[in-house]
């Protein structure tokens, strides 16, 4: 009924979870309905779309539509990863500078001021070269680590929050250990605003991860929506015809669609999982 | 007293950074010393040539223990000496940083002032209409802008502005026929080659603007002091100006978070705009594994940052009375 109810108040939440649901079928069975790699075709470069060809052909005649399906799984698998990480990382910091204590307190949110305060795509950029992204998780990894400040913080100053309140007194007052409140008392009450964080960090992670490819920094992987971009936009020249259009609009669109479609969900999350908000309206 | 104290903790931050960037890229595996060293012999220099070239380039001797490798590297920092570029070689990273500083800051400028005028206004409506779609139509259309990347908002605005219709110029800082300097063809160029970079950078940050903007009008409505003026009877406009003012301060701790979206923006809308600022110095040298220009951006972006978020400190303390720094 509440969920109902969620979703008629604002039909745009039904169109974000449906195009959220659309790119995660692509990235789970994109493999399975494309397996092979889309087959250069001399005769057909930068066909219009067609039958054969949904959204047309690129610059060496393969089909745009098997490439973006076949995006999808890289771009929605390195993205979760990254949102996960980003948020375990975010809520142990933020649990420990709000619960361990001043000097913890301090000495955290010193190292989380800095890395809120560096421009995070330019520690990415530095990582990512000197580093060298090999795999999937690592570059995960590297996604979180540049962007776990802000939820750090905001859990911090929840947890500060909701150390003075009485239930957590009480706990403290019948003997029970730090660390049983801070998994038991206090971790439920912050997890409306991880489960809708998560989401957030998902849009952040992504919006990474084709950067890097966009810009040229990791190894190239065939078929990753910023390598497309990044390849309508320079050394393929699609830019500058109209006839190559699709070759462009392909990956731009795929990218905003997704991010749309994890935006709005996350604003069904948010109120679905935070009942004060639905007193709110 | 107390903003001595905050300067230091600020020039710590950026030694701090400054020193993490040189052991990161010295400790990662694939030294980029041994690779560049193998470089230079492998274009005909003799092993002590390569070395000299290394400290000229890098300020750091090679295969001296790592700490001796730091202090030398600090004593240069300390003369303002960056080191060279590898890939044009002889220029100094000093030199192309300068080149390209004054070209972001303005941009980054303008852009922050476009998104917090728009951030503002919207989140005000959004705020006052919040039982309405429109503000769930404000909050979530800049939601999606600001999950957009900036690239991907950047290439779209240039197809269709340049491409399509062929309004604005593709690339560039100003036009080839005016001369860099004070008169005012070559304002009125840069202003027009600033448009579209500039539209970018408000694209993707006036969505965060207005949500903060949208949740601090909120909390000041609800506030004692606005019941108390709204029974009193005063005016709409004496209204609006105790809203503003005490709804505008709390972005002040938004500014500074902000300001390292819009840097790490200026990355991408430079690199897709051709336009000749740090971000695009960046990018281009990290493409190139040029590290000393890397090192150099890296740290002056950060610095550039740390500076401004302590400006903004200091006049925040100046602008609410009540925090007292």
């Amino acid at each position: 009924m509440t969920l109902y109810k969620v979703f008629t108040r604002r039909p745009s939440r039904i169109a974000g979870v449906i195009l959220l649901l659309f790119f995660v079928v692509l990235a789970v069975f994109g493999n399975v309905m494309y397996p092979l790699q889309p087959q250069p075709n001399a005769s057909a470069i930068y066909a219009p779309p067609s039958w054969a060809h949904i959204l047309g052909t690129d610059y060496a005649g393969r089909d745009i539509w098997i490439q973006i399906v076949q995006g999808a799984a890289g771009v929605m698998s390195v993205g979760a990863l990254a949102a996960v990480f980003t948020i375990i990382i975010g809520t142990l910091i933020g649990l420990a500078a709000g619960y361990l204590g001043p000097v913890v307190d301090a000495i955290l949110m010193r190292v989380t001021d800095i890395f809120l305060t560096i421009p995070s795509f330019a520690l990415l950029l530095i990582l990512a070269v000197t580093i060298g992204l090999s795999n999937t998780i690592v570059l995960a990894i590297l996604l979180s680590f540049a962007s776990w400040g802000g939820l750090a913080r905001a859990i911090r100053a929840m947890v500060l929050s909701l150390r003075e309140r009485s239930f957590i007194e009480v706990s403290r007052g019948l003997g029970i250990g730090r660390w049983h409140i801070l998994f038991h008392d206090v971790l439920p009450n912050l997890a409306p605003y991880i489960v809708t964080n998560l989401m957030l960090s998902l849009t952040a992670a992504i919006y990474g991860e084709v950067g890097l490819f966009f810009l040229g920094v990791v190894p190239f992987k065939a078929n990753n929506w910023g390598v497309m971009l990044n390849f309508a936009q320079g050394a393929s020249g699609a830019m500058y015809s109209t006839q190559s259009i699709m070759y462009l609009i392909s990956p731009i669109l795929a990218i905003v669609l997704l991010q749309t479609g994890i935006v709005l969900t996350a604003d069904a999350v948010n109120e679905i999982v935070d009942p004060r908000l639905r007193a709110g309206h | 007293m107390k903003y001595v104290y905050r300067s230091i903790v600020a020039l710590v931050m950026i030694f701090v950074i400054s020193s993490l960037t040189f052991f990161l890229v010295r400790l990662m595996p694939g030294d980029p010393i041994i690779f560049l060293e193998t470089q230079l012999e492998q274009k005909g220099m003799t092993a002590q040539q390569a070395a000299d070239q290394i400290q000229v380039m890098l300020n750091i001797i090679p295969h001296q223990p790592l700490l001796e490798q730091y202090r030398e590297w600090l004593v240069q920092l300390l003369h303002g000496n960056l080191g060279q570029s590898i890939q044009q070689t002889g220029v100094s990273v000093r030199k192309l940083i300068f080149n390209a500083l004054p070209w972001t800051l303005i941009t980054v400028a303008i852009g922050l002032l476009g998104s917090y005028v728009i951030g503002i206004v919207l989140g005000v409506v959004s705020a006052y209409l919040r039982r309405s779609w429109v503000s769930s139509l404000i909050d979530n259309v800049g939601s999606v802008a600001h999950a957009v990347p900036a690239f991907v908002t950047g290439i779209a605005l240039l197809y269709l502005f340049t491409v399509v219709w062929h309004v604005f110029p593709s690339g560039g800082a100003y036009g080839i026929t005016v001369t860099p300097g004070f008169n005012l063809p070559f304002i009125l160029s840069f202003l027009y080659h600033m448009i579209l970079p500039g539209f970018t950078y408000v694209l993707t940050t006036f969505g965060s603007v207005t949500l903060s903007m949208k949740s601090s009008t909120i909390t000041t409505l609800n506030e004692d002091f606005m019941m108390a003026a709204r029974i009193r009877g005063l005016p709409k406009s004496k209204l609006m100006q105790y809203l503003g003012s005490n709804s505008i301060l709390p972005l002040f701790t938004g500014f500074m978070i902000s300001l390292g979206v819009l840097f790490s923006g200026s990355i991408f809308i430079e690199q897709t705009f051709q336009f000749p600022g740090i971000g695009n110095l960046l990018a281009t040298a990290v493409n190139s594994r040029d590290y000393p220009v890397m090192e150099g951006c890296f740290m002056l972006t950060i610095a550039t940052v740390i500076v401004a978020n302590l400006l903004a400190d200091v006049l925040y303390a100046k602008l609410d009375p009540r925090i007292n720094v």
